[in-house]
């Protein structure tokens, strides 16, 4: 089934979901920030332990509510707004997996060996389609060098030995809950499983998870909002076990508080 | 029954609500401010006097109109507001709300909260996406004070604690409005059992708690926002919902605000 008129997008919503974060630390123009450690509500999340194969997630404290759609029917998303203190990119996204226990020394091809991702890739398969790496950071560095990291993944169609690289400049200190995508090898279209990591340099102190996302939406909120609905958002669908979490990129520098809303519909 | 379809929904819209309120207090930027106490369209309520376990809402003189369907349910169909300035307005429902806090005293103080209505995001008591805010109804003194509370979460898990989501600054006007963050993995809050103002206290002045629930967001940019039934979701309100309006203002100046609501209902 599928929600193909207005009746049926009427008939489907579901509960606004809201959520609010305190203020962030010093922000970086431009390096995104994952808003889930911040205190607010929902409550925030605490770092992840699965080890560095990871957990496949159906569902994680601290991520924002969502309600599985009943048998033969869909979720899709229906509105997002964000209001921040400063000017900004909230991205609303879902948590396929994520990981611990990666080292933030120097060495080259650590292992991680990915479990299977939840089947909620952009087809709702665990192919990797529209699935993205990032590194988060749930304690900052204190010292080290700087490097540009690197991983060797499989791709969404199957063809293993492809290579991404974190985007940003990794600092050596501070970047408390800074989260950075890495790229895609040419024309790949997503990830379908991480092998391994590769640090050049290393960084003294960190704690690190990498992170499957899938971005839901993304609008630039400013200090009077920004949002978008079911006219001008395409509708995305919100696969069962759908684990939603916000990430940021700041423009300004200024530390910045966020909030907003989320509404799916069902049908 | 429900609204599931436009011509229901065309069907079932009730006449628009009118409201606008006076000048506020000077706000800041960034600290959420409450319209209970301004006067204006509805009239100035006046501060909750039920005591520390504090009182189950269904109605409460100075909130935005709301009457029952005669069946089925209500929806809200159309929320706008135009205000003085840039920022974020809330339709919230005011589910509790209690009196009675000493504002000097730094220990723990009993609150044992009375149920809820059954108005959480899933018409229950259970208090799913239901907050709790500390709300100035008498302007407060020189005290630093830094509030913490005690509560059961949505899953009745007792003994967690959280202190405001944004901090609590000394001189509050009335109608401060501070919500309270959620400890790590809550969604909402079913009871409080306690509150703490912490090692100074606020030296003078009225508060109060408020468990409340949001209804809707919109964003008044150029002063201005709204949202109808198909762009704001179209979220249920329950029965007996005590609407009220909370602001998130950009600047640190005075506003006054006028707007409509609208609900369907079928």
């Amino acid at each position: 089934m599928a929600i193909t008129n207005l009746d049926g997008l009427l008939a489907g919503f579901k509960r606004p979901v809201f959520f609010r974060y305190g203020f962030t630390g010093t922000n970086v123009a431009g390096r995104p920030i994952s808003l889930v450690y911040l205190d607010g509500y929902p409550g925030k999340m605490v770092a992840p332990t699965p080890g560095v194969s990871g957990a496949a997630l159906t569902s994680y404290a601290g991520q924002l509510p969502f309600e599985n759609p009943t048998a033969g029917q869909t979720a899709y998303l229906a509105r997002f707004v964000a209001t921040s203190t400063v000017p900004g990119d909230v991205m609303l996204c879902d948590r396929l997996w994520h990981n611990s226990g990666v080292s933030v020394s120097i060495g080259l091809g650590k292992t991680v060996n990915s479990v299977a991702w939840p089947a909620r890739d952009n087809n709702g398969s665990t192919n990797g389609e529209g699935v993205m790496i990032g590194v988060e950071f749930t304690t900052a560095p204190t010292a080290g060098t700087t490097s540009e990291w690197s991983i060797s993944y499989t791709n969404s169609d199957g063809t293993a030995g492809r290579t991404g690289y974190v985007e940003y400049s990794i600092p050596t200190t501070g970047g408390l809950n800074m989260f950075l995508p890495f790229t895609l090898q040419g024309t790949d279209k997503g990830v379908r499983s991480v092998q391994t990591i590769s640090m050049p340099a290393g960084l003294t102190s960190a704690v690190i998870s990498l992170v499957a996302y899938r971005v839901l939406a993304v609008i630039r909120a400013n200090d009077d909002g920004g949002y978008i609905d079911f006219t001008n958002s395409g509708m995305p669908i919100m696969y069962e076990n759908t684990v939603p979490f916000i990430i940021m990129r700041p423009a300004t520098t200024t530390s910045s508080r966020t909030s907003g809303m989320y509404v799916a519909t069902h049908g | 029954m429900a609204i599931t379809t436009v011509d229901q929904l065309v069907a079932g819209f009730m006449p628009q609500i009118w409201f606008q309120k006076s000048v506020s207090p000077t706000l800041v930027a960034g600290r959420p401010h409450s319209h209970f106490y301004d006067a204006g369209i509805p009239g100035a309520a006046a501060a909750p006097a039920p005591g520390m376990s504090g009182a189950a809402l269904t109605s409460y003189e100075g909130q935005l109109p709301f009457t029952n369907p005669v069946s089925g349910n209500t929806y809200l169909s159309r929320f706008m507001a135009m205000t003085g300035q840039f920022g974020t307005m809330l339709l919230c429902d005011r589910l509790w709300h209690n009196s009675g806090i000493n504002v000097t005293l730094t220990t723990a103080q009993t609150v044992n909260s009375v149920a809820w209505p059954a108005r959480d995001g899933f018409g229950s008591t259970n208090g799913d996406d239901v907050l709790i805010g500390l709300e100035v109804s008498t302007a407060t003194g020189a005290g630093a004070s830094v509030p913490t509370i005690s509560y059961t979460n949505q899953a009745g898990t007792a003994g967690r604690s959280a202190g405001l989501a944004y901090s609590y600054a000394a001189s509050s006007a009335i109608g401060a409005f501070y919500p309270f963050a959620l400890q790590a993995g809550d969604t909402g809050v079913r009871s409080v059992q306690s509150v703490t103002l912490g090692t100074a206290g606020m030296t003078s002045g009225a508060i109060h708690l408020v468990a409340f629930r949001i209804l809707a967001q919109i964003d008044c940019g150029q002063g201005a926002g709204y949202q109808d039934a198909f762009t704001g979701g179209f979220p249920r309100l329950y029965d007996n919902t005590v609407p009220f309006l909370v602001f998130l203002p950009s600047t640190t100046t005075a506003t006054r605000l006028m707007g409509q609501l609208q609900y369907a209902q079928g």
